[in-house]
């Protein structure tokens, strides 16, 4: 037996412990291999129109699923798939929201989607994951 | 001419030490935790980005990810040697796009994990 969360349970809203600065997005960059001059490069950014240098999309989705480990520790990840609003300028505050959107009884699954948020703007990503929670004793 | 590239099959054994880096750098100290974002990283590796480089001009542009998507089969673990394959394709036109799917598979065949990623060719000197 499965417990399944109700939709429209809405999760705490996660932070992320530090702003993303420079030095946070250029260790991903290492850590990814992701060395777009976008990511990392204030005259490339700015040349290409942008701010400054934003946060690699990869990186916003990855804290997503940070959140949904920390909402969801034990449930399986079966799918996240994120689509990138708005680009996010370095330094930057991210606090995260989830909110239960579907849930299929017969696949024993359930829909959350995620918002990353910016303070003061739209939100900057938009990923819908796919969760299987843990088998329960009926 | 099909406006499509293939990059691999590339074999590649998941280092624990690799996966370590990868969720320090989302901020995560768990132990033993490979993200199931992880295979971003192959998405950098030069044969995925020359693919990328052959479908798209990164001379004046650059490449902004749109969407990106990973479904997970079976759970990637360090150790375990994979088989990438991926599959380039230009997609768009005013601005350029590509897609990029991938699959990453055991030495035997069986998936572990499909990514797809969308992209963006911005021009690297925004119009006035």
């Amino acid at each position: 037996m499965t417990a399944l969360p109700i939709v429209g349970t809405t999760l705490p809203a996660w932070s992320v412990r530090a702003p993303i600065d420079a030095a946070w997005v250029r260790r991903y960059a290492g850590a990814s291999g992701d060395d777009n001059p976008l990511h990392v490069d204030p005259a490339v950014a700015r040349a290409a129109g942008f701010a400054g240098p934003i946060v690699p999309g990869m990186m916003l989705l990855g804290l997503c699923e940070r959140a949904i480990r920390a909402w969801y520790p034990d449930a399986e990840i079966l799918r996240l798939a994120g689509r990138f609003l708005q680009p996010v300028v370095t330094p930057a505050a991210l606090t995260l929201t989830g909110r239960v959107a579907l849930v299929n009884a017969a696949k024993a699954t359930f829909i959350l989607r995620v918002l990353v948020g910016v303070p003061d703007a739209a939100p900057a990503c938009m990923a819908d994951a796919t969760l299987r929670p843990p088998q329960t004793q009926a | 001419m099909t406006a499509e590239r293939q990059a691999g099959p590339l074999a590649l054994t998941l280092r624990a030490d690799e996966a370590a880096a990868f969720a320090d750098a989302l901020g995560s100290q768990r132990p033993g935790w490979v993200p199931l974002i992880f295979p971003a990283r192959w998405l950098a590796l030069p044969e995925i980005r020359a693919a990328v480089a052959e479908l798209a001009d990164l001379t004046d542009g650059l490449a902004l990810h749109e969407t990106q998507s990973f479904d997970c089969l079976v759970p990637l673990r360090p150790g375990t040697t994979y088989t990438v394959t991926a599959t380039v394709r230009r997609v768009g036109e005013n601005p350029p796009r590509l897609s990029v799917q991938a699959i990453a598979a055991t030495a035997d065949g069986t998936p572990c994990v499909r990514f797809q990623a969308g992209l963006r060719i911005v021009p690297r000197t925004a119009p006035p």
